[in-house]
């Protein structure tokens, strides 16, 4: 398990980490909540929530007290990694339970709105699983409700948490890879992308990600991982949006498009494209920054130079370097020869192969935020922008017309300012 | 132009720079400590014109170098050379006398014509170097990594880096100063292995490397012409570059012709 003693040796320092990872300061604390317990409530522990929930269980500042839920075959799998939590079938009757400090929100997209605001009038601390709202005025209502209330507000963008990730966006922003020319996300699937339903009636509960009324399809389901690393790595938001969607293959009765492509355009010309099909996966996901010097594919952790590759010895001195450590620096040989050189393979961000995805890093600082109560910097601003950068994504498509940002929908983040609205 | 660079920040105010590119069919990596990201990538700039004209001097495979239109027409007549370049293939006589004829820049002239250098006419009057055999030809590519390398530290010298470290193609290796967290820089030597470690520490000093493996024969014997066969590298260590390539590459001749 990667924790967060690690990202701190390889960064060097723990203020060059926080430029990149300003979330990070959920940790800030976390010597000094050592013995003490975020009191969680899970609400909708299906498949996500169950996933979430088998790394919180683990974490001994998290005490899992309730979980809510109207399907009982959800209910049942989870209670078997709480067996002690207390079970709701209405998740106000939760949110009136003084002993949960902070729900986790793992229900279907059309529902978060409603809970997570209640939630935060209940309240209660927030994490809620990404995309955040169905609309863009949901996601920014939940936003606003966060701010006014005070209450820690999360959205479960795992990527941020992620060492491969934070590392290449360190190196990113030092200018290793040069001038940063264009993001490309694709996520290739083969298959209809269907669970199992037990009985017909159910087809929509347990189906829900492929119907309009509960779902914005690919765009909010895969996507919203994807746009996130745009505006990480340029630290900017895009303010053009266009795209494409249709059914091409799985023609089921689905509503919500098997095939789909969208370009975000920042406003230096840049763009980011976000592609998906579900009939063919033969170049699966990937999200992938072009420099001018490099090119970095996040998926598989690893960068690769445009020209001449670092030397693996002179990436170790400077590793020892931050590390204080004064060691043997192994590349002397004999003459280097070209022809070797030729194929180029890329290295390792983290210098290894890629185990985790950053959720369970996220969930840690989930609960060390939760148990202070102090809202770490960025994240809930990052989870606002990924989710409403798919929605308008989704909109494009659905118009057929070349979007700019809305106004309405601008944070004070980034080169965004927010728009002055005038009390009636 | 292709540099490609790592700037670290230390958390005790210290930087860490690291770039490196290719240059002279190789490839080259400079550390330089505690200077600005910009006053080191301007150094660097400064060495990476410095190698690109190098190698516009002694390229015997590029027509417009001043090398190639020796290497045509000296046979045929005296040819007026740069300063620079006569000064070169000077050194390089020298150098063959100080090696018994173990280091020898007309080891690949044509049709395996031996002791070629014997038949270089140098005059000091003029800057002018003439062959006597049409098959005579100077090859530089032993001796210019050196002389690129010393220039190299030249120029970090001259610009102030008091604490650096440059490796050209892994042969040769110049340090100067000290390692953040050392005295000298430490560098494994090319025969150890994992059972016995083996390190030398440079300062102020090169340390350059020659040999010929299996997989990548370069090295020919002055005195027939063939390849030395594939055995341990001999390594050096020296105050300038160009000497440690001189010496390192005549040490590995002498040994494969037994003459240790």
């Amino acid at each position: 398990m990667t924790t967060r003693r690690d990202f701190l040796k390889i960064s060097g320092s723990a203020g060059a980490l926080l430029a990149t990872v300003p979330w990070f300061s959920a940790f800030s604390d976390s010597n000094n909540t050592i013995g003490e317990k975020a009191r969680i409530g899970v609400i909708g522990p299906g498949s996500r929530g169950q996933f979430l929930m088998s790394f919180m269980v683990k974490n001994p500042k998290v005490e899992i007290v309730a979980i809510c839920d109207d399907y009982q075959p959800s209910i049942d799998e989870a209670l078997k990694l709480t067996p002690k939590a207390k079970v709701y079938t209405d998740y106000r009757k939760l949110l009136e339970d003084k002993d949960v400090d902070g729900v986790v929100v793992t229900v279907p997209l059309n529902m978060h709105h409603e809970i997570v605001i209640a939630s935060f009038e209940a309240g209660k601390h927030v994490f809620c699983e990404k995309a955040l709202g169905i609309t863009p005025a949901e996601c920014l209502n939940m936003y606003d409700t966060h701010k006014r209330t005070g209450k820690v507000f999360f959205v479960g963008q795992q990527r941020l948490f992620c060492d491969r990730y934070i590392e290449a966006m360190e190196m990113v922003h030092a200018g290793t890879f040069g001038e940063i020319e264009g993001i490309r996300t694709y996520w290739f699937r083969n298959g209809d992308w269907r669970r199992p339903v037990p009985s017909p009636e159910l087809e929509r509960k347990i189906n829900w990600r492929l119907y309009k009324e509960y779902s914005r399809g690919l765009m909010t389901e895969l996507a919203c991982h994807q746009l996130q690393i745009g505006t990480w790595a340029l630290k900017s938001i895009p303010n053009k949006i266009m795209g494409h969607g249709a059914i091409t293959y799985w023609k089921d009765g689905r509503e919500v498009y098997d095939n789909i492509s969208t370009i975000y355009v920042f406003d230096n010309g840049v763009k980011m494209t976000f592609e998906s099909v579900i009939s063919n996966k033969f170049y699966g996901l990937e999200e992938q920054i072009l420099g001018n010097k490099g090119t970095v594919e996040l998926e598989k952790g690893k960068y690769f130079y445009e020209t001449a590759q670092p030397a693996p010895g002179f990436l170790q001195l400077v590793n020892d370097v931050e590390n204080k450590l004064f060691d043997a620096i192994p590349f002397a040989g004999t003459s280097w020869a070209p022809e070797t050189a030729n194929e180029n393979k890329g290295d390792y961000i983290t210098g290894k192969r890629p185990k985790t995805d950053g959720t369970s890093v996220l969930l840690e600082a989930f609960a060390e935020a939760v148990i202070t109560e102090k809202q770490p910097g960025n994240i809930a601003e990052e989870g606002y922008y990924a989710s409403v950068l798919c929605l308008l994504g989704h909109q494009a498509i659905e118009d057929g017309v070349m979007l700019d940002f809305p106004e309405e929908y601008k944070l004070d983040y980034l080169n965004h300012k927010r728009a002055v609205t005038t009390e009636v | 132009m292709s540099v490609s660079f790592i700037n670290k920040v230390l958390d005790n105010g210290k930087t860490i720079f690291y770039a490196w590119f290719e240059s002279m069919h190789t490839r080259i990596d400079i550390v330089i400590c505690n200077q600005s990201e910009d006053f080191s990538k301007n150094t660097i700039d400064l060495i990476y014109n410095e190698l690109h004209r190098i190698e516009q001097l002694v390229n015997r495979f590029d027509p417009s170098s001043e090398l190639y239109r020796l290497n045509q027409t000296a046979a045929i007549h005296p040819v007026t050379v740069s300063p620079e370049l006569f000064h070169i293939i000077a050194d390089c006589i020298d150098y063959y006398e100080k090696t018994s004829g173990c280091f020898d820049v007309t080891v690949n002239s044509l049709e395996s014509y031996r002791n070629g250098i014997k038949g270089i006419v140098c005059d000091l009057r003029n800057y002018s170097i003439s062959y006597k055999n049409p098959a005579i030809k100077i090859d530089l590519g032993g001796f210019a990594k050196g002389y690129a390398l010393d220039k190299s530290i030249k120029i970090l010298k001259n610009n102030q880096m008091t604490d650096a470290l440059v490796n050209f193609g892994n042969s040769s290796v110049f340090a100067i100063g000290n390692h953040p967290s050392g005295c000298g820089w430490k560098i494994t030597l090319p025969t150890s292995t994992r059972e016995q470690p083996e390190s030398v520490v440079l300062h102020d000093e090169c340390l350059t490397t020659s040999g010929n493996e299996e997989a990548h024969l370069h090295i020919l014997s002055p005195f027939d012409g063939q390849y030395i066969k594939a055995g341990k590298p001999v390594s050096v260590v020296t105050k300038d570059a160009t000497s440690g390539e001189v010496f390192s590459t005549a040490l590995f001749v002498s040994r494969g012709i037994g003459n240790e």
